[in-house]
């Protein structure tokens, strides 16, 4: 088969598996939200059916859902960025220099203390913040100085375990491709290995950021509501509570959207690059 | 068999091209030394082809790492010279290596850092350029994500700066066809993984010649591939090496292999260097081995009748005994059959020094005390 | 700078190395973190009874919060108080009434140490040791319930979508046209009998935790135990499963079961001791311990945000939330439940590392 067939089958196929995947997972919060114990409110309890013409017809995405989820997709990604950079450039030189005594202690120190839950990382981060930089980050609604957005990207970039993640997984791929082998050879020829170096690096680290992307959304939610950031995550949650069920069912359309279009990147770049999958 | 190579060098120059003299590579484990090389002496002529042969551990390779400066782990190169073209590209290593014995402990004092960077830039010039180097395992020894033809075409670049990237390419298909990897185009774009052990040897070959070099390092070239491909390889890289002269430092472990095209064999063991001769006279019978190391290896592999009393040469297997020998004795202590039959003064020296390399012939050299002249 | 290298240094630092690798380091930090939630569990009665300030008592003694002994060595709060807002916020729920407004004039702040209150107290008088320990026991509560029904799921969803592995589903559509042409690639490459067992943990998986948590304890109209633990072990599952799967696919590769099946050994024999018993004893432990450790995680946001189990200690940091608006100094009310949530969270973690190199080191 020639590799233009080939792609546009793994695309089909993963276009079909994500469109079932969808219809199952709205499906599955819909048979939930409808067996929820709370009263429904007047007028909002559709069926499933009903919300699917809802949603063909874009009936649900007013200026709100595209505002909220911008937010929450500012939020993701700046946290991710600073996971990375704090998390790649341990896990990297601490595979090379493995007998540092100074740098497994900052590793070892980093792993644990972004394990931390969200809100904890939250208030220290609030309390420094406070006393170091006397900002207020009471409730404006939805202007941010950007000092405030930095110290919410730095609260969901450092716990739940993202760096810790990043960092082991960057450490060991470090030492498998070290030993690899060809790493060796393009040094004995005299050619830069940090490119080759950085290309062997790439798919593993995809698949791992795309892995935790999940964890950075629920991480999204705390930060959110500690925050006051309206954002998607805040308002599933509020919505969830409140039995609201066509957003939580458009919620939960968009977050599963996403996650499986992130999914779909990682592989799309992997089997690029990547022999295996080919 | 591979049909004899005439001896084409030309010692116009007197001094080597290559020279080792007294390397020491360590590398520190579970708090004790791992003396790979400890105190290796060799050196080889311009357009010839010098055979280095151990077993697995003896060093050779670690050897071969350390003239381009690949060992990576700690402490590393700690001692010794390494002389190409006239130039020590260890320059500088007493500045920033120490080692200081204390009776039997031997302690070492290196600024890593800064041996690294120094050493860095002194190797810029040579590795890649002037000194290249074959691998044993072809198809690892390439990146599996970039095509053969695209590492190809990066070697040509980086050798040749300025160059434009189609001239490059060109230059790629060029080499390409000269391995006889026809046609071309269709190897340019294949990866690593969908090559042969063969034809990937024959890139990696292709690779080392590109820049035209002085002196290529064949680390067990042959060793991964069947016996078909291993003469085909050999052959190919002997018929290259007469036309664009080069020389050769030919790493095996396979004395029978080597036997059949190299000019000068060096018998490694343990780190040090056993002995060393002409292997055309040892060929046509005019010359012996001397070291019972090395009369080991050529019996063995000549099926002869082993040496009386002797086990099974099992190195691995008597890793503890022979790391409580003093790093000073000479390496083969614990299996020299002669030990018993010397005398005080001499069974003592073989117990406490390394021997020195002592010539016997024009290029025939052992490391035994038995032949050392007495001082 | 110059480093040394030296044989045989013995000391007992350089043990260390030695102990983090073989994984007796992550152990023993674990365990020992297990034992004194344990243990504080367990006291958490007995406490509130001899004390009359646990949590677990829900009649207050309107008391003002006295300033335990740490409070007065270690920090000098003369100003200020915290709470008297006003605001409803989640966290009231704990509260029963509030009739809290006055925190005292400073002076009333200082009244002699107690030893009644040896960590301080929170805003509504109730000792903040007495909730860490009933903390503890929800904690554990929570966490053996919730991983016992992660492993069970997990082990039944790994296992199945493992076992009956990448038959494709198709395959039983043996009409020859179907299999030609793009349909017939399509078809080939698509889903196997093992991923459809698979179908619900990559369900779960696509969620983001909290969100998944929340939709499932609206199930429920109040929160109780059951809720929770029920919520928090589904979101556990993919990791199990996937775990689980990926094993027996890499057993599968070793030909091994298909040798067990050649001998006539019963499926369900097979199941159970070989794979489940034999080779993925290792992982479960693993995985119990890590999940063991998000369990906390959620549990503790889950508090955090107002919908969790009432003794728990993202509970205690819920109601000190205007705390941080206005710290005034009075920091111990945070600073101790989230100390004990961070240190369960990385005693747990550790306790999974250390299982992980003991089992490589032993294998």
């Amino acid at each position: 088969m020639t590799v233009k067939n080939s792609l546009s089958v793994f695309l089909l196929r993963n276009i079909i598996i994500g469109l079932v995947i969808i219809f199952l997972a709205t499906l599955m919060v819909s048979t939930l939200m409808h067996s929820a114990s709370h009263q429904p409110r007047e007028g909002e309890q559709m069926s499933y059916f009903e919300w699917v013409q809802g949603l063909l017809a874009l009936d649900f995405f007013d200026g709100q859902f595209f505002v909220k989820t911008y937010r929450t997709l500012i939020l993701t990604f700046g946290s991710l960025i600073v996971s990375l950079l704090l998390a790649l450039p341990l896990g990297i030189v601490s595979a090379r220099k493995r007998d540092s005594k100074p740098l497994r202690f900052l590793t070892g120190l980093a792993d644990l203390v972004c394990s931390t839950p969200v809100f904890v990382t939250a208030y220290l981060f609030i309390l420094v913040g406070i006393k170091l930089f006397e900002q207020s980050f009471a409730v404006v609604g939805s202007e941010r100085s950007s000092f405030a957005l930095l110290v919410m990207f730095l609260t969901l970039g450092l716990s739940n375990g993202t760096v810790s993640e990043i960092m082991r997984h960057a450490r060991e791929e470090t030492v498998r491709i070290s030993e690899q082998g060809y790493i060796t050879a393009v040094v004995a020829r005299g050619v830069n290995y940090k490119r080759h170096f950085a290309k062997s690096l790439l798919i593993p680290l995809l698949n791992i950021v795309s892995s935790r992307m999940v964890y950075l959304l629920s991480g999204a939610v705390v930060v959110e509501h500690v925050f006051t950031w309206e954002g998607i995550g805040k308002w599933s949650w509020d919505s969830a509570l409140a039995g609201d069920y066509p957003v939580v069912m458009s919620i939960t359309f968009i977050m599963v959207l996403f996650v499986l279009l992130v999914r779909f990147g990682n592989s799309l770049v992997a089997s690029h690059v990547d022999l295996r999958r080919r | 068999m591979v049909p004899d190579q005439k001896l084409n060098h030309n010692t116009t120059i007197d001094r080597p091209l290559l020279s080792v003299e007294g390397l020491k590579t360590y590398f520190f484990l579970q708090n004790d030394f791992i003396r790979a090389v400890d105190g290796a002496t060799l050196w080889m002529n311009q357009g010839e082809i010098l055979a280095l042969v151990g077993e697995t551990g003896s060093g050779k390779t670690i050897t071969a790492h350390s003239i381009l400066g690949l060992v990576n782990s700690a402490p590393g190169i700690v001692h010794g010279k390494i002389l190409f073209e006239g130039r020590n590209l260890l320059e500088g290593l007493d500045r920033f290596c120490r080692i200081e014995n204390h009776g039997e402990t031997e302690i070492v004092r290196k600024d890593l850092k800064g041996w690294d960077k120094n050493h860095q830039r002194r190797l810029d010039s040579v590795r890649g350029r002037k000194i290249t180097m074959i691998f044993q395992e072809p198809v690892s020894s390439l990146d599996p994500y970039y095509t053969v033809g695209e590492q190809l075409s990066e070697t040509i670049l980086s050798t040749r700066p300025g160059e434009s990237r189609s001239n490059a390419r060109d230059s790629a298909h060029e080499w390409l066809k000269e391995l006889y990897l026809e046609p071309p185009t269709y190897y340019f774009d294949k990866y690593a993984w969908q090559l042969s052990g063969g034809e990937c040897q024959r890139v990696m070959i292709a690779m080392a010649l590109a820049p035209r070099p002085e002196l290529v390092i064949a680390d067990e070239p042959t060793t991964a591939l069947d016996a078909s491909t291993q003469t085909e390889i050999i052959r190919l890289l002997l018929e290259l090496r007469a036309k664009y002269k080069l020389s050769i430092l030919f790493i095996s472990h396979d004395i029978n292999l080597v036997l059949g095209f190299t000019h000068k064999m060096v018998v490694m063991f343990n780190g040090r260097v056993m002995e060393r001769f002409p292997v055309e006279s040892l060929r046509n019978g005019s010359c012996e081995a001397l070291h019972p190391y090395a009369r080991k290896l050529i019996s063995i592999d000549e099926r002869e009748k082993p040496l009386e009393g002797d086990d099974d040469l099992n190195l691995a297997g008597r890793k503890e005994e022979t790391q409580t020998v003093s790093s000073r004795a000479c390496k083969y202590l614990l299996f020299c059959p002669y030990v018993s039959e010397l005398t005080e003064d001499l069974s003592n020296r073989c117990k406490s020094s390394p021997p020195p390399q002592v010539q016997i012939e024009k290029d025939h050299w052992v490391s035994c005390w038995r032949f050392a002249r007495k001082a | 700078m110059p480093r040394v290298f030296r044989i045989g240094q013995k000391g007992l630092l350089s043990r260390i190395p030695a102990l983090t690798r073989k994984g007796i380091l992550g152990i023993s930090f674990g365990t020992l973190v297990v034992l004194l939630i344990v243990v504080g569990a367990l006291y958490s009665k007995p406490y509130a009874k001899k004390f009359g300030r646990g949590h677990l008592h829900l009649e207050h003694k309107y008391e003002r919060p006295h300033i335990g002994i740490f409070e007065k060595v270690f920090c000098h709060t003369n100003d200020q108080s915290d709470d008297s807002s006003e605001s409803r916020s989640a966290g009231d729920e704990y509260e029963e009434d509030d009739i809290y407004q006055e925190e005292g004039n400073p002076e009333s702040r200082e009244d002699s140490a107690s030893m009644l209150y040896p960590l301080g107290a929170d805003k509504n008088g109730r000792g903040i040791l007495a909730g860490l320990l009933a903390g503890c026991w929800t904690v554990l509560q929570c966490g053996v319930l919730s991983v016992g029904l992660t492993l069970l799921l997990g082990t039944t969803f790994g296992v199945l979508s493992g076992y009956l592995g990448r038959a494709p589903i198709l395959a039983f559509l043996k009409k020859g046209r179907l299999m030609e042409g793009k349909v017939g690639a399509i078809a080939s490459s698509s889903v196997s009998l093992g991923e459809l067992a698979n179908l619900l943990p990559t369900l779960v998986n696509i969620f983001p935790r909290l969100v998944l948590v929340i939709i499932i304890l609206t199930l429920w109209k109040e929160i109780e135990i059951w809720s929770v633990v029920i919520a928090i072990g589904i979101i556990n599952v993919p990791k199990v499963s996937y775990a689980i799967k990926d094993k027996i696919e890499h057993l599968k590769n070793q030909e091994f079961i298909e040798a067990a099946r050649e001998l006539g050994v019963p499926h369900r024999r097979i199941i159970l001791k070989h794979i489940l018993w034999y080779s993925c004893k290792p992982i479960i432990l693993v995985q119990m311990a890590y999940i063991f450790a998000e369990v906390v995680l959620v549990e503790s946001s889950l508090s955090y945000l107002g919908y969790g189990l009432p003794h728990s200690w993202g509970g205690m940091i819920a109601l000190e939330r205007d705390l941080i608006l206005h710290p005034g100094g009075v920091y111990w009310p945070f600073v101790f439940p989230a100390a004990a949530i961070v240190i369960a969270i990385i005693a747990f973690n550790a306790l999974g590392d250390g299982l992980s190199r003991w089992f490589q080191t032993r294998s």
